[in-house]
C-alpha cells in the first residue's frame, strides 16, 4: 500500500540526488527528485502523504527549514533528514520536529530504506487521521449554537433535567437537540462522541467544545 | 798779581809767586783732570745765574745734546725749550722746590731733545748758591745723560712684563716652592683661573697644594714629588687637583730642582691644565675599548692589507685582537700576512675567494665572500668577510683593503635550525589548517560515498530481480548507467583525498605551476564549508597566465588560508555580503592573485600588525596564519599586502614572480 506513496528527495548534491532515486526506483518507489527545497516547496503537493528525503545543508532555504515549514503547514509529509556532519542542537530540532530519523552521510542504504518505509507508513496514518479529523470539523461545523451547548453539557454527563434547567429550556427541546447532536457528529451515543472528539488534536477540541457567542438566528 | 813790588821784598815775592805759579798750576792741573774726567764721563756743566738768567753751559753739556760751543746761546731758555714737554712741569717744579729751600739737593731726571730729533734722558743735579743778601743767587749743576741706563731699564722693565704676562698668560700654573716644606712662594695669575683659589691661599696656607690633590692621588703625587726632590731630580707627572667649585682638573706638572750644597732649596714648576686632553683619552680609550669588546662579542675582526705589491701575498695584513682570534689565534701570536690567511682558508673554498679578491680589485669593487676555514684542531668555522678597497685618490689606484672577518658558524646553524624549525611551523599550522577542513571534508567525501552505497544498492536490486529471470536490456543499461556513476564518485573521492594528503605533506617541493589551477583547487577544499555558510564565491581569473614556479601546497595553503579569513570576516553579515571574489592578474614581475571580501574590513593600526606573528582580531584566533602566508610568499620571492577595499572590506593580494625558464625541474 505505502509503495504507491511518492518519495522526495531533495539534496543540491546531483550525483547524490540521482543515487537516491536510482536506489528507490530499483526498489519500487515512485521518487521525485529536487535540487532545492525552494523547488520542492514550489512544485510538490506537501498536502498529500509522502516521505522527504532531505539533505541539511543547502544553500537557501536548508533541511531544517523545510521541515518547520511542512510543520506549519500541516503537511502529512514524513521527513527522514540525511545529514555530513550534524550538531547535536540541530539533530534535536529534527528529531522534536517529528523527523522520522536522521541518518548521516554516508549511510547504510537498508537503513536509508527502512526509514522510508516507516517515513510512509506514519505519513498515511497521518494523512488518514487528518482526513477524520477534517470529517468530524466539518460535522462540528454543521451544529448549531443551541446544540452545541447541549452537546457540551452531555459531555459534561449531566442528566436532561439539570442541562434543561442550566440552559433554561424545555425538556423537549433538550431532547430534540441532543438527537440532532448525535445525529450530525454520526454517533449513537454520548461515550462514541467523546472518543471521536477526544481524538481531535487539542486545539480543535477546545475550538468544537467552546461556547461561542449566539447569534441572533440561532435563538429558539 | 803778576806786576813786582819794592825790590827788597823780591824773593818773597818770588817765593809767592812761585807758590801762586804752583798753585795756578795745581788749579790748572785738577782744572784740566776735573775737565778730563768731566768730559770722560761725559758730565756736562751749567751755572744758572738767578737774578739774570743768563747761563754758562759747558762744552759736554752743548756736546751732550749734539751742539758745538757756538750753537748755543747763554740763557736758560736755551735749556728749557728744549726740555720733553710732559717732563717739564715736574722738573720746573723741583728747580722751584730746590731754589726756595735754597736746597743743594736737586736731583732730577728728564728728556732733552738732541739736535738729531731724538730724545736723550738726561740725570740733572746741582744746588742753590745764596748771594750777598742770602737770597739764592746762583744754581750750579751738571748734567748727564743716562739715556743708556734708561733703555737698559726699559728693556729690563719690559721683559719682565713680558715675562710675568707670559707667565700669566701661560696656560699653566707657573710656580715657586720651598723644596722642603712644598710652601708656595710664586703663583702664576692662571691659577685662580684653572682652580679657582684665591692665590692668597696658595700663599697663607702651608699644605695648600697638598690639601687640593685628589684624594685618589694625593699620597702618591706627594711621595713621587718628595723622592725626586730629595735626589735633587727634576721630575713631571699627571695627577688631579680638585678645583674650587669641586670639578676634577687633571694637571701636568714639570718640576725643576734648584741645589744648594747638595741640598734642594727651590722647586720651580709648570702645571699645565691637561683635563681636555684627558678627557679625549678617556673617550677614546673607551670607544676602542668599545670596539675591541663589540668586535669580540660579534666575533668580527677588522683587518688591513696593504696592495703596494701586485704579489698579494707578500703585502703586508694587519688584524685586530679579534680577528686574531677568528682565524683561531691568540692575539698577537703569530706575525699575520696573507700567507697566513691562506692557510687557514679551506681548500676547498681557496680558489673561491682568490676570485673574489681578484674581481674586487679589478672592478674596484666591495669584496664579500662567506667560505670556510680550518682551524689548527680541524675544526671548521665559516667566515664572513666583507672589505672594501682604499684607493689613492690621485691615481685611483688600489691602496689597500680595508676589511672584516666575522665568525657565522653558529649563526649560520641557527638559521639552519631556524629553516627546519620554520618547515615544522609550517607543516604544523598546515596540519591545522587541515584539522579545521577535516569536518568539511568529511562530508565532502561523504557525498560521493553515499551516492556510491545508493547506486550500489540499485544495482544489486536489479541483480536481485534478475537472477530468476536473467537481464533484461533495460535493466542492464541501468547497471551500466549506476556502475560508471559509481566509478564517477569513486574518482571525486579520490580527487579530495589525493588534494587533503597533498595539502598535509612536508616536503617543500617546487614546480612550475598554473595559479589559476591552484586557485580552483584551494576553492576546492573550501567549497563545502562556503556552501553551508553560504558564502558565494566569483572567480575572476584571466583566460591564461604564465606559470610561476612555486611549491603548490604551500601556495594552496596561502589560498587556502586568505579564504578562510575571509569566510571568517563574512559568515555572520546579512547573505547580500556574504561574497568573496577571487582574482588572478599578469602584472609586470609576475603574477598578482587577490582575495577581495566584502566584511569589516580593519583597522589602520591592525593593518600594520596583521602580518605580525599572533597578531589576532579574531576572538579564537592564534595570529599564526597571516605571518605563515608572508613567510611562505617571501620564500617565494613574491610580496603579500592588505588593504582596505574602498566599499568596505579586505582585499589581500600576493604577488608572485614568473617561473624562469632555466629553473625547470
Amino acid at each position: 500500500m505505502t509503495e504507491t506513496l511518492a518519495v522526495y528527495v531533495v539534496d543540491d548534491d546531483e550525483a547524490v540526488l540521482l543515487s537516491v532515486q536510482a536506489l528507490l526506483g530499483q526498489r519500487g518507489f515512485e521518487t521525485h527528485g529536487f535540487l532545492s527545497a525552494e523547488r520542492f516547496l514550489a512544485e510538490a503537493p506537501i498536502d498529500q502523504p509522502g516521505c522527504v528525503v532531505s539533505d541539511v545543508q543547502m544553500p537557501g532555504i536548508n533541511g531544517v527549514e523545510l521541515q518547520r515549514r511542512l510543520l506549519e503547514g500541516r503537511s502529512p509529509l514524513s521527513v527522514v533528514v540525511v545529514t555530513g556532519a550534524a550538531d547535536v542542537r540541530t539533530a534535536v530540532t529534527l528529531m522534536e520536529n517529528g523527523a522520522v530519523t536522521l541518518l548521516e552521510k554516508p549511510y547504510d542504504q537498508a537503513g536509508l530504506l527502512r526509514a522510508i518505509e516507516r517515513g510512509l507508513a506514519a505519513s498515511d496514518q497521518r494523512w488518514r487521521q487528518q482526513q477524520d479529523e477534517q470529517a468530524i470539523i466539518v460535522r462540528l461545523a454543521q451544529l448549531s449554537e443551541g446544540e452545541r451547548a447541549v452537546m457540551q453539557a452531555m459531555l459534561s454527563d449531566e442528566p436532561n433535567k439539570a442541562i434543561a434547567h442550566k440552559l433554561d429550556l424545555g425538556m423537549r427541546t433538550i431532547d430534540r437537540r441532543r438527537r440532532a447532536v448525535l445525529e450530525k457528529m454520526g454517533v449513537s451515543s454520548v461515550i462514541e462522541l467523546s472518543r471521536v472528539l477526544a481524538s481531535l488534536p487539542l486545539t480543535w477540541r477546545s475550538f468544537a467544545t467552546a461556547p461561542r457567542a449566539a447569534s441572533p438566528d440561532e435563538q429558539e | 798779581m803778576d806786576s813786582a813790588g819794592p825790590g827788597d821784598s823780591t824773593s818773597n815775592q818770588q817765593l809767592l809767586a812761585d807758590q801762586l805759579r804752583q798753585s795756578e798750576e795745581a788749579l790748572r792741573d785738577t782744572q784740566q783732570r776735573l775737565a778730563l774726567i768731566l768730559e770722560g764721563a761725559d758730565v756736562g756743566l751749567w751755572d744758572w745765574n738767578l737774578i739774570t738768567n743768563a747761563v754758562v753751559f759747558s762744552r759736554e753739556w752743548k756736546g751732550q745734546l749734539g751742539y758745538r760751543e757756538h750753537e748755543v746761546a747763554g740763557h736758560v731758555d736755551e735749556w728749557r725749550t728744549r726740555v720733553h714737554p710732559d717732563d717739564l712741569p715736574p722738573t720746573l717744579a723741583k728747580v722751584q722746590s730746590a731754589v726756595e729751600q735754597c736746597s743743594n739737593d736737586y736731583n732730577v731726571e728728564f728728556r732733552m731733545r738732541h739736535k738729531d730729533g731724538s730724545w736723550r734722558w738726561i740725570l740733572a743735579r746741582g744746588f742753590v748758591l745764596a748771594g750777598p743778601d742770602s737770597r739764592p743767587a746762583r744754581m750750579l749743576g751738571v748734567h748727564v745723560d743716562i739715556t743708556e741706563r734708561k733703555l737698559a731699564e726699559e728693556r729690563l722693565r719690559s721683559s719682565e712684563s713680558r715675562y710675568l704676562s707670559l707667565v700669566d698668560n701661560l696656560d699653566g700654573i707657573v710656580w715657586e716652592a720651598d723644596a722642603q716644606s712644598l710652601r708656595f712662594r710664586f703663583v702664576s695669575r692662571q691659577a685662580e683661573r684653572i682652580l679657582g683659589f684665591p692665590l692668597d691661599r696658595w700663599f697663607d696656607e702651608p699644605t695648600f697644594w697638598r690639601d687640593q690633590i685628589h684624594p685618589d692621588d694625593r699620597e702618591w703625587a706627594v711621595q713621587y714629588c718628595l723622592d725626586r726632590t730629595g735626589r735633587g731630580e727634576g721630575h713631571d707627572f699627571e695627577y688631579r687637583m680638585l678645583a674650587a667649585d669641586g670639578r676634577e682638573v687633571w694637571l701636568h706638572d714639570v718640576v725643576s730642582v734648584e741645589m744648594l750644597d747638595g741640598q734642594p732649596v727651590t722647586l720651580r714648576g709648570v702645571m699645565v691644565d691637561i683635563t681636555e686632553r684627558k678627557r679625549a683619552e678617556e673617550t677614546l680609550r673607551k670607544s676602542q675599548a668599545h670596539l675591541v669588546a663589540s668586535q669580540r662579542i660579534a666575533q668580527v675582526g677588522s683587518w688591513e692589507l696593504g696592495l703596494d705589491s701586485p704579489d698579494l701575498d707578500s703585502n703586508a695584513l694587519q688584524w685586530s685582537d679579534e680577528a686574531y682570534r677568528v682565524f683561531g689565534y691568540e692575539p698577537g701570536q703569530v706575525q699575520p700576512s696573507n700567507a697566513t690567511f691562506w692557510t687557514r682558508v679551506h681548500p676547498e673554498d681557496r680558489s673561491k675567494v682568490q676570485q673574489a679578491v681578484r674581481q674586487a680589485i679589478d672592478t674596484r669593487s666591495v669584496y664579500e665572500i662567506e667560505h670556510r676555514i680550518v682551524l689548527d684542531d680541524g675544526e671548521v668555522r665559516i667566515i664572513h668577510e666583507r672589505a672594501e678597497l682604499a684607493l689613492d685618490p690621485r691615481t685611483g689606484k688600489p691602496l689597500k683593503f680595508i676589511g672584516t672577518s666575522q665568525d657565522v658558524t653558529e649563526r649560520r646553524r641557527v638559521e639552519e635550525a631556524l629553516t627546519v624549525q620554520q618547515a615544522e611551523l609550517l607543516h604544523a599550522s598546515r596540519l591545522s589548517t587541515v584539522g579545521q577542513m577535516v569536518a568539511s571534508l568529511s562530508h565532502e567525501v561523504a557525498q560521493p560515498l553515499s551516492a556510491i552505497g545508493n547506486f550500489a544498492g540499485a544495482c544489486a536490486s536489479i541483480l536481485e530481480s534478475a537472477t530468476a529471470s536473467g537481464v533484461s536490456a533495460d535493466q542492464c543499461r541501468k547497471l551500466q548507467e549506476y556502475t560508471s556513476a559509481i566509478a564517477k564518485q569513486n574518482e571525486r573521492c579520490r580527487g579530495i583525498l589525493e588534494r587533503l594528503r597533498d595539502f598535509s605533506g612536508r616536503t617543500r617541493r617546487l614546480s612550475s605551476c598554473d595559479l589559476n589551477e591552484l586557485l580552483r583547487d584551494s576553492a576546492e577544499l573550501t567549497a563545502y564549508d562556503f556552501r553551508r555558510l553560504g558564502i558565494a564565491l566569483q572567480f575572476d581569473l584571466p583566460e591564461s597566465l604564465p606559470p610561476v614556479r612555486v611549491d603548490r601546497v604551500q601556495i594552496q595553503q596561502v589560498i587556502v588560508n586568505l579564504l578562510t579569513n575571509a569566510r571568517d570576516a563574512i559568515c555572520d553579515l546579512p547573505s547580500a555580503r556574504r561574497e568573496i571574489t577571487l582574482r588572478s592578474r599578469t602584472t609586470e614581475n609576475g603574477v598578482l592573485l587577490a582575495v577581495e571580501d566584502r566584511g569589516e574590513g580593519f583597522s589602520e593600526e591592525a593593518r600594520r600588525r596583521l602580518f605580525e606573528p599572533f597578531f589576532t582580531t579574531k576572538p579564537n584566533g592564534m595570529g599564526i596564519g597571516l605571518s605563515i602566508c608572508q613567510t611562505i610568499v617571501k620564500d617565494h620571492g613574491g610580496q603579500i599586502e592588505a588593504l582596505a577595499n574602498r566599499h568596505g572590506g579586505a582585499t589581500f593580494r600576493v604577488q608572485l614572480p614568473l617561473c624562469l625558464e632555466d629553473s625547470h625541474d
